[in-house]
């Protein structure tokens, strides 16, 4: 019933709502609201701003980044240098610092990116260490310890800003900004990151580069704090280093978490709590830090989303949620439906393919090929190389000799994300999905076919519009073909198993591959789904796709596949069509594991 | 020169106390404890406590090592246990919480924020050493943080238990499986890092006195230390902190004492970037 309620209330609505609530809000101060009152609504919008560039990068890209405070130190020195020695204009301060915000965001991500985790943390923290040094070696600009005073009052296209009017301008940019944020987190973007928390390996896979798209992430987690620098800066026209202090990023982190980080008003949230709350009292001074570091540690332990996790169980506690029972899924889609782009039909070659770990040969002079049209079957005993070849494939493990090629493409150097782009697609033998929608995950794998500029993304320009619809009506026409269509607003990790590998392989689908890998995908599934799963392989055949399937499922096999590559201890025994197959004398010995007379008949 | 090279020696010994606190509980349980740092500074603070006290040196020392398994263990049991299974990452929130904690009750029970540290075994200011000047307790700290890393690295590689400890962060499902008990282990990796973190405070706080903010910075550093030497690795530690603590302040007397920080973190990123898994560390192999 509620979740009814909350999907009436439309984007638009939404959007009126917050532009109301921006437009009270702005004007407040000038009608009389207490200049103390005042005060604490621009600091509480100065704190939101911090922590939201923190939810990005510790909610949203999943890494714990303290750079924050070295961020909002460089927007503050920044602004105070260009409106002294240049220009008293805001908006001229504002562009410099986000530009200085952008740079030191993607700077301080960088060590994190191989190593992430306690690495990130570390070095984000030892900048903030090095503020006092920086503010101390630039003296001539900053002031040095004792800060910088003078700082004029601002400007604004000419017009000098009173106190009031400089309060409704951070509230405007404030609520600008977290409308930005809103945009990029509830978009293909913000989809990506999901998909790379969940899983670097599965991001890869669609062709996500992880490095940049953390270092993105990285990067715009910098322009709020430095938006804010500039603002504080101006509030009251002085500037000194011990603001920018290691208390401040404990402070900054606590509010994070107490509005749960991975949410966009959360920021706000816990900014004004912290704010209004222990922030504002001497009284509660003493014990601030106590009360700080026990936060952290209940909070870890305990409330892991925040209060806006809590939020989201209350909705989902009261809201009905749809789950597909198994068997219940309408199967009666024909194969045309499918809905595949036209991808371009080339082969998948591997040559003379060598991989050994730690001197265990696991593939040795594997050579064989994919022709569009065509599905192989890939089979062996267990611990035959079959995932590893698709992993070779795939990129996750690079060759120690030997080549793979797509159409004329050698792909041996390529990473995972570039082999994706060249049209590889791949399910996984245990399928992994986001936390997203059944909808939003099949989407994924068009994030870098139709990747739209951040910009767009944030402005939501119509070339965005435009783009989004045309992925979403690519994804329901697949979900359509494989029977999820009543399920596509309904989370994605709450489908059953068999579900999940149908959800999967509509994703791989998705990105309009030349090469689908398909990894015992049947494991699990019922007879009905089977059936269905067969349906669905035979029409990605008719569209000159070209398929390698791991099964262990003969007669899934023998149904399915023109061509049946039997591999043992990393060697190719025998490349047949699956009846002389099934009748190989070596291939009885090695895989159904007959024993075999000296006459080579089994017994 | 020399001067500077033993004050950097000195230093650096301090970078690596901290590093093999960390590298003790990260054995056990794959936790880098960022209260660490905040264990030598209370010890500090506790020292010169029992200095004005008038409490006999030998009983500070015990007292010291009480209070810091204590510290430890309770640290253990509210902030990394409870979320140490779940593998990511929370013991980063939680244990900076607990850092956080520590340097709040500090703040509320001294009177100044930062002390000079009393060092028991001489009044000597300083005395000659190769050439160069060099307080005494430096000296002292130089040649602990060579005994304590070199003990403990050879406690890892060669003992029983040492090597219990190193299944542990291979793979504690397979060590439990083989009879290690994870838990005590765990448990009494903590009380030990306790014990050094406060243990050492009487030996380090003469260099650096004590400082509340300085927590952080020890935490911070010896990081940085463990992380150039390798996790995991005494040895790295102890030479990854010489070589830290050298450098650091031959910048600061041959350049600028505003480049001292930033030399360090120049040494640490590069490492970092070049060899990730730092000088003495493991290849860690790649799961898909």
């Amino acid at each position: 019933m509620l979740r009814d309620i909350t999907a009436r209330l439309t984007e638009g609505y939404r959007l009126g709502f917050w532009l109301l609530a921006t437009v009270v809000v702005a004007a407040a101060p000038h009608v009389g609201l207490n200049p103390s009152v005042t005060r604490q609504l621009v600091l509480i919008a100065f704190l939101s701003l911090v922590v939201s560039g923190l939810n990005l990068s510790f909610g949203y890209a999943g890494e714990l980044s303290f750079a924050q405070p070295a961020i909002y130190a460089v927007g503050a020195y920044v602004t105070a240098a260009v409106s002294m020695h240049w220009v008293n204009d805001l908006l001229v301060s504002l562009v410099i610092s986000m530009l200085g915000g952008l740079l030191l965001g993607f700077i301080s991500g960088i060590p994190g990116l191989r190593l992430g985790g306690w690495v990130l943390a570390i070095s984000s923290l030892y900048l903030v260490l090095l503020v006092p040094d920086a503010v101390n070696a630039l003296k001539r600009w900053t002031g040095g310890f004792q800060g910088i005073g003078g700082i004029p009052q601002p400007e604004l296209f000419g017009a000098l800003l009173s106190p009031t009017a400089f309060a409704s301008v951070v509230v405007i940019i404030t609520s600008a900004w977290f409308l930005v944020l809103r945009n990029l987190v509830k978009s293909p973007f913000g989809h990506s990151l999901a998909v790379l928390r969940e899983s670097p390996v599965l991001a890869s896979s669609l062709g996500i580069s992880v490095y940049s798209t953390k270092l993105r992430a990285y990067a715009l987690s910098g322009l709020p704090a430095a938006m804010a620098g500039t603002l504080f800066a101006y509030l009251d026209g002085f500037v000194a280093p011990d603001t920018f202090s290691v208390s401040l990023a404990i402070v900054i982190l606590a509010a994070s978490i107490l509005g749960g980080s991975r949410s966009v008003l959360g920021a706000f949230v816990g900014a004004a709590l912290l704010q209004l709350g222990p922030m504002r009292s001497t009284a509660f001074g003493e014990y601030a830090f106590i009360a700080y570091g026990l936060f952290l540690i209940v909070a870890g332990v305990a409330l892991r989303r925040g209060l806006a996790g809590l939020r989201e169980d209350l909705v989902a506690r009261w809201g009905s949620q749809r789950r597909p029972e198994p068997g219940a899924v309408d199967t009666s889609a024909s194969p045309a439906e499918l809905g595949l782009l036209e991808a371009p039909q080339v082969p998948l070659t591997i040559e003379g393919v060598s991989k050994s770990f730690g001197g265990n040969a696991v593939l040795r002079d594997v050579s064989c090929s994919v022709e569009p049209g065509e599905v192989v079957a890939l089979i062996g005993p267990n611990g035959s190389g079959k995932t590893t070849l698709l992993n070779v494939i795939s990129g996750y493990y690079k060759v120690d000799e030997g080549k793979i090629s797509i159409g004329a493409t050698d792909m041996t150097s390529m990473s995972t994300h570039q082999r994706a782009r060249r049209g590889i697609a791949r399910t996984f033998q245990t399928p992994t999905v986001p936390p997203l929608t059944v909808e939003e995950v099949v989407t994924t794998a068009r994030l870098q076919t139709d990747r739209h500029s951040l910009l767009a993304t944030a402005l939501r320009l119509p070339s965005y519009r435009q783009a989004l619809a045309e992925t979403r009506r690519v994804a329901r026409s697949l979900l359509d073909a494989v029977g999820l269509r009543p399920f596509a607003n309904e989370p994605a990790q709450a489908l059953p198993l068999g579900t999940r590998r149908m959800l999967e392989l509509s994703r791989s689908l998705a990105g309009a591959p030349s090469v689908v890998l398909l990894d015992e995908i049947a494991s699990g599934l019922d007879g009905e789904e089977i059936e269905e799963l067969s349906r669905i392989v035979r029409a990605i055949r008719a569209q000159g796709v070209s398929v390698l399937l791991v099964e262990h499922n003969f007669s899934l096999v023998r149904e399915l596949a023109d061509r049946v590559i039997v591999l043992s201890r990393g060697e190719i025994v025998v490349i047949d069509t699956p009846e002389a197959v099934a009748e190989h004398p070596e291939v009885l010995r090695h895989y159904l594991g007959a024993p075999v007379l000296e006459n080579g008949e089994s017994q | 020169m020399i001067t500077t090279i033993l004050s950097g020696l000195a230093l650096g010994s301090v970078y690596t106390l901290v590093a093999v606190g960390f590298n003790l509980t990260w054995l056990t349980t794959k936790a880098v404890n960022f209260a660490q740092g905040g264990f030598m500074v209370a010890g500090m603070f506790l020292t010169v406590y029992c200095y004005h006290q008038g409490i006999p040196v030998a009983l500070t020392f015990l007292l010291l090592a009480l209070v810091g398994s204590l510290v430890a263990v309770v640290e253990y049991l509210v902030a990394v246990r409870p979320v140490m299974i779940r593998g990511e990452h929370s013991e980063l929130v939680t244990t900076v919480g607990a850092l956080t904690v520590i340097e709040g009750v500090i703040l509320l029970l001294v009177t100044e924020e930062a002390e000079r540290v009393p060092f028991f075994a001489t009044d000597t200011p300083v005395v000659s050493f190769l050439g160069g000047r060099v307080a005494p307790s430096d000296l002292v700290l130089i040649v602990l943080a060579i005994v304590i890393a070199l003990s403990v690295h050879l406690w890892t590689t060669r003992t029983r238990t040492g090597l219990a400890a190193m299944a542990l962060a291979e793979d504690r499902e397979a060590a439990t499986l083989v009879g290690v008990n994870t838990r005590w282990f765990s448990l009494l990796s903590f009380a030990a890092s306790g014990v050094l973190g406060f243990a050492i405070a009487p030996i380090v706080g003469p260099k650096t006195f004590a400082i509340v903010t300085l927590a952080a910075v020890l935490s911070i550093k010896g990081f940085v230390v463990l992380a150039v030497g390798g996790v995991g690795s005494n040895l790295g530690a102890l030479i990854g902190g010489i070589g830290v603590g050298t450098i650091e302040l031959l910048v600061a007397r041959f350049l600028s004492a505003d480049l001292q920080n930033l030399s360090v973190f120049v040494v640490f990123i590069t490492v970092m970037l070049l060899r990730p898994r730092g000088l003495f560390g493991q290849q860690s192999e790649r799961y898909v």
